[in-house]
């Protein structure tokens, strides 16, 4: 019995440790100051997009929500080789350090939370969504291509209007 | 002097549910973490097995968080683009410590609850749930005490030395027919000796060796006052707890005081009952 116990034991230690280090070395841990500071270089970008965070519905029902209804103003951002909506979201938040919370993968990104606001918070149907040109479109972030010029924004809703 | 779980089961059971309750219901730290030192040291030296998987429990549960949640403004490492937050591992203690701790006290509970205590208890709540309580801890055990045996008689008169599944069925099916007609013997069986004994004679009584003394008044009123404090300092939200997006609690009052010392002391009561009568015991003796 005791020979089976150990034997467990070890190989539960043992697979510990391998997936200590495999997230270890496969993924990329960074402290908070180096990962703002890893932005891309400005050299390879291929044109600009404007990117704006905004929740005016959310004002007054959530204390997460800016008194403004403005988490990140509209700001250029470059607009690198492949980027999409979701990608162009990560570096703006990562250049203005504001929080993300994505319940998805990266290739099939869900936005639960964008600066310390999330979805159902306000009412049960309340979330984020982005629209493109003013349009909103009905891909994942992750599939929406982006061009030179274009307009993302990324509005909290609290009604599901259609 | 006894121990506490030789209190009135009645004054157990609300002390079980009052301790367990208002841990359910807050977040705060202090709160949980004497929710479960007190839940986790009651009894410890008898299931050190029981404690260690407790305590592994709480490090998953505490470690789980911060992986699945990423809500909170102090960062401490982003793995990828994912960032792990102070305020995260605070709330997964915070949530591993409640489940640990109500979890605790639930096991304490079937520890010191037999089943005459129970009845006890459950009689007064609802006479049809004892019943039926008392019927399955009755029969149970002694039906299948009853088919061990007579499986045990059909091997020793040579049957089952077939292995197959429809032999199996065969024999299962055997062992039943016989039981039923047990139970049905044993069921007539038992009605004879209870009217030789006199039921249905007269107005039934019963006799249950569990009094309420004084004591269990006392314990009872402590039990009630103490809660009664802290829920009140909850209510009032002198014990409010926020976690997210940075940690902030109620401003300290004299409401808060009263209630993390009233819900420390409920916490500890069973532990403080029996070094109590520990000590009286001892002092006792001590004279001889």
């Amino acid at each position: 019995m005791k020979n089976k116990t150990t034997r467990i034991g070890i190989a539960v230690i043992a697979a510990a440790v391998l997936l200590a280090a495999g997230i270890f070395l496969l993924t990329k841990i960074q402290s908070p100051d180096d990962y703002y500071s890893d932005t891309r270089p400005a050299e390879d970008a291929i044109g600009s997009v404007t990117l704006s965070i905004l929740c005016p519905e959310a004002v007054g029902k959530s204390e997460n929500a800016p008194a403004d209804g403005v988490i990140l103003p509209a700001t250029v951002c470059p607009l690198f080789e492949g980027d999409t909506v979701y990608t162009v979201l990560v570096e703006a938040a990562r250049a203005a350090k504001i929080p993300l919370e994505n319940d998805g993968t990266e290739d099939s990104p869900y936005l639960v939370g964008i600066g310390g606001l999330y979805a159902g918070e306000c009412t049960d149907v309340s979330g984020w969504v982005f629209t493109v040109n003013g349009e909103m479109a009905w891909v994942s972030a992750s599939e929406m291509q982006l061009s030179d010029g274009d307009t993302v924004e990324w509005v909290y809703i609290t009604e599901w209007a259609e | 002097m006894r121990a506490f779980s030789g209190y009135n089961p009645a004054v157990t059971a609300v002390y079980f549910l009052a301790a367990a309750g208002i841990a359910m219901f807050t977040l705060h730290p202090v709160l949980l973490a004497s929710a479960m030192l007190g839940a986790l040291s009651y009894r410890a030296g008898r299931h050190p097995g029981r404690l260690l998987l407790l305590m592994l429990l709480f490090l998953v549960t505490a470690a789980v968080n911060p992986i699945v949640s990423q809500n909170g403004v102090t960062v401490l490492f982003f793995l990828g683009n994912r960032a792990f937050t102070a305020e995260a591992c605070f709330y997964g203690l915070a949530s591993a410590a409640m489940i640990v701790s109500v979890l605790g006290r639930f096991l304490a509970f079937t520890d010191i609850m037999t089943a005459d205590r129970l009845l006890y208890v459950l009689s007064r709540l609802s006479p049809r749930m004892a019943l039926i309580l008392s019927m399955a801890m009755r029969y149970v055990p002694l039906f299948s005490r009853q088919a061990a045996k007579i499986r045990d008689t059909q091997t020793a008169m040579g049957l089952y030395k077939e292995d197959t599944l429809t032999g199996r069925v065969r024999g299962g099916v055997r062992i039943f027919s016989v039981m039923m007609t047990w139970a049905l013997e044993n069921g007539i069986v038992t009605a004879d000796s209870m009217a030789a004994r006199g039921y249905g004679t007269g107005r039934r009584t019963s006799f249950s060796p569990i009094r309420f003394r004084a004591s269990d008044g006392v314990l009872l009123a402590l039990i009630l006052g103490l809660s009664a404090v802290t829920v009140t300092a909850m209510a009032r939200g002198a014990l409010d707890f926020v976690y997210y997006p940075a940690v902030r609690w109620a401003e300290p009052s004299l409401l808060t005081v009263l209630g993390t010392a009233a819900y420390v002391l409920l916490s500890f009561l069973p532990i403080l009952t029996d070094w109590e009568a520990h000590l009286r015991w001892n002092f006792c003796m001590s004279k001889i």
